[in-house]
């Protein structure tokens, strides 16, 4: 049974991009084009990772990640977070909030694959 | 400025001098203080004169003191000398009477050998007599009367007379010369006490004796002319011891003793017109004593007055001195006599003061003229550095009275000199200010400096007409020879420095704000590097990961595949017009854009970039408002990027499936061009700034990409072609972004398109 991964980002070309890869890597991919879809897909779904774009318009991943602790549900969820501006602090407030890890922009496929494959084998 | 002006003319000038001269007596000192110098230059004159005559008469005072004492020493020595030869010729018979018998005729031929008696004058005799006991006194008359050596009557005569009482009689047995002499011959020297008391003292002693003065008895006259001394010298019988009184008394053998008359003695020694007079006192054994006591026997005058007594009286120089005469002390008392050559002091003393006091009083009279031309210059060179200074000149003196002003205060405050001349100076200031302002000047007044006045506050001045402005004043204080201090102040109408200050607030003010617009726009900048970077970094990544999923196309679908290199194609395009905008923009920025300006059909740009930008117009409604024939001056290629930048601008704001309306219209010389889309519109604070370099690189609309340049290299562009761009918006209703170009008149289409651009007449 093949696991399934939530892709949430706003750019379409990333979007693309990770979905023929993970395809490739045999997962199962869902999109969400912005936060307020990610929201929705995850009331009723739950995928066994949701690789979250920080930097979104409006809700952005920082507000994903807000809504889903409020809900109690990054206690069950594993996340791993990508921005492209890894400020100093970034990845100890997104630990902080629970999630696995986090990859900063640019980064190569096969790195990515690397994680993902770190943090579901735990 | 008035002031300057007034060097144009010479009639100005002139009158300038006139007011000037008006001044020259408002600062003059009182007339007694001209005189002042003067009168000091004549009192020192004078009184040097003074002293100095005070000097010439010390001088000489001390001139003739020293000739006095010198004459007067000469007395005393001379005195000393002639009672010396007496005791010469005393000595010379003591030795006579030790080498032989000495008999009448022996005596008698030794002392006129000698010259004894004309060698010293007032030398009456020269004397010989022997001790001779009461009970011999017969005996011996009758061995004198034998003696046969010189026969004279008078020694036929000889008697000791008068008559003794029972005592040893020293009767005078020789007396040389005899002649006028003869009443002393047989004269017993022991029968009166005083010279009984210095024969015994000479018999003891061995020295000689003088008596104190006595009347001698040979002589006949008043008792002045007949006054004298006898002066004994003891002879003793060789063969004895003489070592102490008994011894000596044991060997006497009778005295010799000179006879001298005090008035030839002292006498001769001054001429009949003395230079100097003295007396002479015998004061007896003395040695103690004041040495101007002349208490004791008054023994002679050369002037026949005895003042020594009373020295305090005697005018011109005095002196005592002490003669020591056979044991006896002799005080002289030398004064000047009638002769005496006093030094010319007074004369001098007088010259002195007469010339000293003339050449004062000469002296007093240039000084004066010098003074007076001296305080003219300076009341007129006063007047002209006055003249000269462009501030307004107020000179007031010690208790705040106007004493001088010059031609700029009559501009700066209205008030003609003679009006405020002798007024407070306070009428210069508001009447709110006066008070305050008049305790200040007690207080300036006290400790007077060159400054500035009130630093730090703002002056007030007020003109004759009431009106007031502001000043800046210099205070220094003038102090005058005359010993008063006036106080100068330097008054400038600060109305223009205040006006200076506000403009160069102004400008400060100006430069802040550029400056501060600079720093927004350098911070934008750092927005625009930030952003843009960013903007590159997205479609690499997309088209590093594309390329990164097309190396490994195992298993990969055709259509899948194809997706990856349209949107690897796009990206790159995407990356290949924002590097292009780039460079536009800052080619635009460095000015180093050539366009090629030329007349073109408005409607055909417009379709060549509809045409351009077809697919993405496919999910708007596209109106399109352009008159066919409208042409304007433009660049073809700067044109189009225009036009390129507002339409793909407004298919990126517009929701899909809204209207995009392109127009153009003609209003006098030119033609404006307008894009307006339905998409969320600008934000009113937005919209100034849109067509600024970075702005919306610093702030992009939400969901939007891009560098945010596109709106600045339209105005760059535009600006270029000589036109202007525009901005409209409703929040939430859309834009509108326009531009103008000129436009070409159809009349002149065709001669503008047969003649190229750069050709004139």
């Amino acid at each position: 049974m093949s696991q399934t991964i939530l892709v949430v980002d706003d750019e379409p070309d990333l979007r693309l991009m990770l979905r023929v890869k993970l395809k490739q890597q045999g997962f199962e991919v869902t999109e969400a084009v912005d936060g307020a879809e990610a929201l929705e897909i995850l009331t009723h779904t739950t995928p066994d990772l949701v690789l979250l774009d920080l930097r979104m318009p409006d809700i952005d991943g920082w507000s994903v990640l807000e809504t889903l602790r409020e809900r109690g549900r990054l206690d069950d969820l594993k996340v791993v977070t990508i921005s492209a501006h890894a400020g100093a602090g970034t990845v100890e407030r997104t630990s902080a909030l629970g999630v696995q890890a986090h990859v900063s922009k640019p980064f190569l496929l096969k790195a990515l694959i690397d994680v993902i494959h770190d943090v579901l084998a735990c | 400025m008035r002031w300057r002006s007034a060097w144009d003319s010479t009639s100005t000038v002139h009158e300038m001098a006139k007011n000037l001269r008006g001044w020259g007596d408002v600062s003059a000192p009182p007339r007694w203080r001209r005189w002042r110098v003067p009168a000091l230059v004549l009192a020192g004159g004078l009184t040097l004169s003074v002293a100095g005559a005070g000097y010439a008469e010390r001088q000489g005072r001390q001139r003739d003191a020293q000739a006095f004492e010198s004459l007067a020493d000469g007395i005393d020595q001379q005195i000393r000398e002639r009672l010396g030869r007496s005791a010469e010729v005393l000595f010379g018979l003591r030795g006579l009477f030790a080498a032989e018998p000495v008999n009448r005729a022996h005596f008698a031929a030794y002392v006129a050998s000698e010259g004894i008696i004309d060698r010293l004058p007032g030398l009456q005799a020269v004397d010989f007599a022997p001790p001779v006991n009461p009970g011999h006194v017969a005996a011996y008359e009758t061995a004198v009367r034998r003696d046969t050596s010189l026969s004279a009557p008078a020694y036929a005569r000889f008697q000791v007379h008068p008559p003794a009482g029972g005592q040893v009689t020293y009767p005078i047995q020789y007396v040389a010369p005899l002649a006028g002499n003869e009443a002393a011959l047989g004269f017993d020297l022991g029968s009166e006490p005083m010279r009984r008391a210095a024969l015994e003292e000479a018999r003891d002693t061995g020295d000689t004796v003088a008596t104190a003065p006595i009347e001698l008895v040979q002589l006949a006259g008043t008792p002045t002319q007949r006054r004298g001394v006898l002066v004994f010298l003891a002879l003793y019988d060789p063969t004895q011891q003489l070592n102490t009184g008994p011894e000596r008394r044991r060997a006497f053998a009778g005295v010799v003793l000179t006879v001298l008359r005090t008035q030839d003695l002292l006498g001769a020694l001054t001429g009949a017109r003395p230079v100097v007079n003295f007396e002479v006192y015998d004061i007896g054994r003395t040695i103690d004593g004041p040495a101007t006591e002349v208490a004791g026997a008054e023994l002679f005058s050369s002037d026949g007055r005895f003042l020594a007594a009373h020295p305090e009286r005697v005018r011109g120089p005095h002196q005592f001195g002490d003669v020591d005469a056979g044991g006896r002390r002799w005080r002289l008392f030398a004064r000047v006599g009638p002769a005496f050559a006093s030094s010319p002091s007074r004369t001098w003393r007088l010259i002195v003061l007469l010339v000293g006091s003339s050449v004062s009083a000469l002296a007093t009279w240039p000084v004066l003229l010098v003074g007076n031309a001296r305080h003219r210059r300076r009341a007129e060179m006063l007047g002209s550095f006055l003249a000269l200074t462009p501030d307004a000149v107020v000179i007031t003196d010690e208790d705040g009275l106007i004493r001088r002003t010059n031609y700029r205060f009559e501009e700066l405050f209205g008030y003609p000199a003679h009006e405020v001349a002798g007024a407070p100076v306070e009428i210069l200031l508001p009447e709110s200010l006066r008070a305050v302002h008049a305790t200040h000047r007690d207080r300036y007044r006290q400790a007077p400096v060159v400054r500035a006045m009130g630093q730090g506050l703002e002056l007030v001045g007020r003109r004759r007409d009431g009106s007031e402005f502001p000043v800046d004043v210099a205070l220094a204080p003038l102090r005058l020879e005359e010993g008063t201090t006036l106080l100068a102040a330097a008054i400038r109408d600060a109305t223009p420095a205040k006006a200076a200050e506000a403009a160069l607030e102004a400008a400060l003010e100006q430069q802040r704000v550029a400056a501060e617009r600079l720093r927004e726009t350098d911070r934008l900048k750092d927005e625009f590097l930030h952003t843009t970077a960013h903007e590159l970094r997205t479609p690499l990544a997309a088209l590093s990961g594309f390329l990164e999923l097309l190396q490994d196309p195992a298993g990969m679908e055709e259509a899948t595949r194809q997706e990856l290199l349209s949107r690897a194609a796009a990206n790159t395009g995407h990356m290949v017009e924002m590097v292009e905008q780039l460079l536009d923009l800052s080619l635009l920025q460095a000015g180093k854009v050539d366009l090629e300006l030329r007349p073109l059909l408005l409607s055909e740009e417009v379709a060549a970039q509809l045409q351009r930008l077809a697919p993405r117009f496919r999910y708007h409604r596209l109106t399109y408002e352009v008159p066919n024939g409208l042409m304007v001056t433009a660049d073809r290629a700067a044109l189009g990027k225009v036009l390129h930048h507002l339409l793909s601008n407004a298919t990126r704001f517009a929701p899909p499936g809204t209207q995009v309306t392109i127009a153009g219209a003609a209003a006098g010389h030119e033609v404006t061009v307008s894009v307006s889309d339905a998409g969320p519109g600008i934000p009113p604070a937005d919209l100034p700034y849109i067509f600024d370099r970075f702005y919306q690189a610093a702030y992009p609309p939400p969901g939007t990409r891009g560098t945010g340049t596109g709106l600045a290299i339209v105005a760059g562009y535009v600006a270029l072609m000589n036109g202007r761009v525009g901005a409209s918006s409703e929040p939430g209703q859309g834009a509108t972004i326009s531009f103008t170009l000129p436009r070409v008149r159809p009349a002149t289409a065709t001669e503008g398109s047969a003649a190229p651009r750069g050709t004139n007449r």
